[in-house]
């Protein structure tokens, strides 16, 4: 990490040392009685995240458990009512809108919502959408790329009315959002201990008491304590940073916000509730993409999520190639404002440079 | 994104053909300024080329391009620049996405989809240039003089019919895509001990430089390419008498 400046925390995150130290040693001590630690895991997490009990199953890493959760589900809940409609809004993630994808192949039929200008999927969208046959609704409650917030609560209400099952992911708003999630009865509830400074990526779903997730395999083997008491660490102590987050993050993203606007920058979802650490800007006439490649050569790491984050603006009305041109920059508590300043002179220097590309293409 | 080699990435760093040309410009240097456009905004792929064409001959004698668009689609521009300079527009439409390839060195296979926004770039700015009579000019495949020569391993103890096989893809992969630039074709007919019989075809049939220059440049990147003791004839009854 020493000389990179890396603003794309929701891709990875910075390996902890601590959390890296303590799997070691649970690796070599704790062998052996472990087992018996993992149901106390399961409720320590439960309880930071205001659920008052919950199982908790791991995965090699949040994509997994996304699709155990639509694999279960079929198993569990499509083939048995033949409620076949599974929900999500069209500007998901990956991991979901392709294992939702994978599953139409047998009775599935999924069901992308569209979401507003503000990137949200709207309770009237929902209502609208719903049928007899829905059964599944799958959302993040933040956005990776666009940082953009769910409002869950209106969402979780139309659920509840129509007796549809509720995933939730968690890993992007997890140390940033107060998640206040007590009595909201999330069926599944997931987060990705890879974005939360554990060594690799750690799937984590904590199911409501009395729910049902199928396992992956039936060998008895699961993961390690190791691994378990890891991705409690890595919540515990990422739900202990939210008033840095809140304050401090919000005002390096603040600070960066607004140099990039006096650069020119035209930034997106300011008007919308959205997490403290989450940027998403484009420049006139250059491609996200063409830009990103620059900052990486210049030591400067951001995404524009593989050319998602320009379908997820175009879902939201913006022009395409604005669209095209959008990257996404994520900070932490880790950001300094020493890196905020020389991101911004890499920035305004390859704007310049980059620029002319474009800017007379219709010149004759 | 990973570029594919080193050189591709020092034309995404450091593309020299970006810019355009005025039609005043053009008009101050008695050239016509051919325009062409590539690629559809929903994809993010946009790409104007500016050609100045020389009207005496057809002659494109400067290229610039605009584009907006992954690095990728900025080092095909660059080199799409390079290549169409010193042809004429007849030529330039006949460049292929194959030939295209190979001049950026290889592109990973998502780079693949912006081969046709050049040449729907190309093609609508060249469009513009039929009216321009065109001098009878040639490209010859690259000239191998110097550089390295290589041994085919075990060439000597392959059959006449193995040999033909080499030739043949030396064949498709270094020459012929420069011949097609001028309609014409080649094609090895046969291969006995050391000595290629060749054969063309479209116009290299009628074109003096068949057995001239185009013929020697064969002959130069099969000896450098395969075996340095290669002859290469062509076969005289495909040729017009014309």
């Amino acid at each position: 990490m020493a000389d990179w400046i890396f603003l794309d925390h929701h891709t990875k995150s910075p390996p902890s040392r601590k959390i890296t130290e303590q799997m070691g040693k649970d690796l070599q001590n704790q062998w052996i009685f472990g087992e018996e630690k993992k149901e106390k895991i399961g409720q320590e997490i439960a309880s930071l995240f205001g659920m008052d009990k919950g199982q908790l199953h791991l995965a090699s890493s949040g994509a997994e458990s996304h699709f155990q959760i639509l694999l279960s589900h079929y198993i569990d809940t499509i083939r048995e009512t033949g409620r076949t409609h599974i929900l999500t809004p069209e500007t998901e993630m990956e991991s979901i809108t392709k294992g939702i994808h994978r599953l139409e192949k047998f009775e599935v039929q999924g069901k992308k919502l569209p979401v507003n200008a503000n990137g949200q999927l709207t309770r009237r969208v929902l209502e609208e959408t719903v049928r007899p046959r829905s059964s599944l609704l799958t959302l993040s409650w933040a956005h990776p790329l666009t940082g953009v917030v769910q409002p869950i609560h209106d969402l979780l209400e139309v659920c509840r009315e129509h007796d549809i099952r509720v995933h939730l992911d968690i890993s992007a708003a997890v140390g940033k959002l107060y998640l206040p999630l007590g009595g909201l009865e999330i069926d599944y509830l997931t987060f990705d201990g890879g974005l939360l400074h554990c060594p690799m990526p750690i799937g984590a779903t904590l199911v409501k008491e009395g729910g049902k997730l199928a396992p992956l395999s039936y060998s008895g083997v699961s993961q390690p304590y190791a691994t378990f008491s890891a991705i409690a660490s890595a919540a515990t102590s990422a739900q202990e940073k939210i008033d840095t987050y809140a304050m401090e993050v919000a005002r390096l993203r603040d600070l960066f916000e607004q140099k990039l606007a006096d650069m020119g920058g035209t930034l997106y979802f300011q008007e919308v509730e959205r997490l403290p650490n989450t940027i998403v800007v484009s420049f006139p006439n250059i491609h996200g993409e063409h830009l990103l490649f620059h900052l990486k050569r210049r030591g400067l790491l951001a995404t524009n999520g593989k050319g998602k984050l320009a379908k997820i603006l175009q879902q939201s009305g913006v022009d395409p190639i604005q669209a095209h041109a959008a990257i996404s920059l994520t900070l932490s508590d880790l950001t300094t404002d020493e890196e905020i300043d020389k991101a911004a002179e890499l920035i305004q220097e390859l704007t310049l440079k980059l620029q002319p590309l474009y800017a007379h293409a219709d010149s004759k | 994104m990973q570029t594919a080699n080193k050189g591709l990435t020092t034309q995404i760093e450091n593309p020299r053909s970006v810019g355009y040309f005025t039609a005043g410009e053009a008009e101050k240097k008695g050239m016509r300024l051919a325009v062409g456009k590539g690629g559809a905004k929903e994809h993010g792929h946009l790409v104007t080329l500016f050609f100045l064409v020389d009207e005496e001959d057809g002659v494109i004698a400067d290229a610039k391009f605009q584009v907006f668009g992954p690095p990728l689609l900025v080092a095909v521009c660059e080199v799409v620049c390079g290549l169409v300079v010193r042809k004429n527009y007849l030529q330039t439409r006949r460049l292929s996405a194959d030939l295209i390839e190979k001049e950026v060195g290889g592109l990973p296979a998502e780079g693949a989809v912006f081969f046709n926004v050049l040449l729907e770039a190309m093609d609508e700015a060249t469009e513009g240039c039929m009216d321009i009579p065109i001098e009878d000019v040639y490209v010859a495949p690259p000239d191998m003089e110097g550089g390295d020569r290589q041994v085919y391993p075990g060439w000597e103890e392959l059959s006449d019919a193995q040999k033909k096989e080499v030739i043949s893809q030396v064949v498709a992969a270094d020459i012929a895509p420069y011949v097609e630039l001028d309609a014409g074709g080649v094609e090895v007919v046969k291969v006995e001990e050391n000595r290629v019989t060749i054969a063309y075809s479209g116009n290299c049939t009628s074109c003096f430089s068949a057995t001239g220059a185009t013929l020697d440049s064969i002959g130069n990147i099969l000896r450098h390419k395969v075996y340095p003791d290669l002859m290469v004839t062509p076969d005289m009854s495909l040729l017009s008498q014309a």
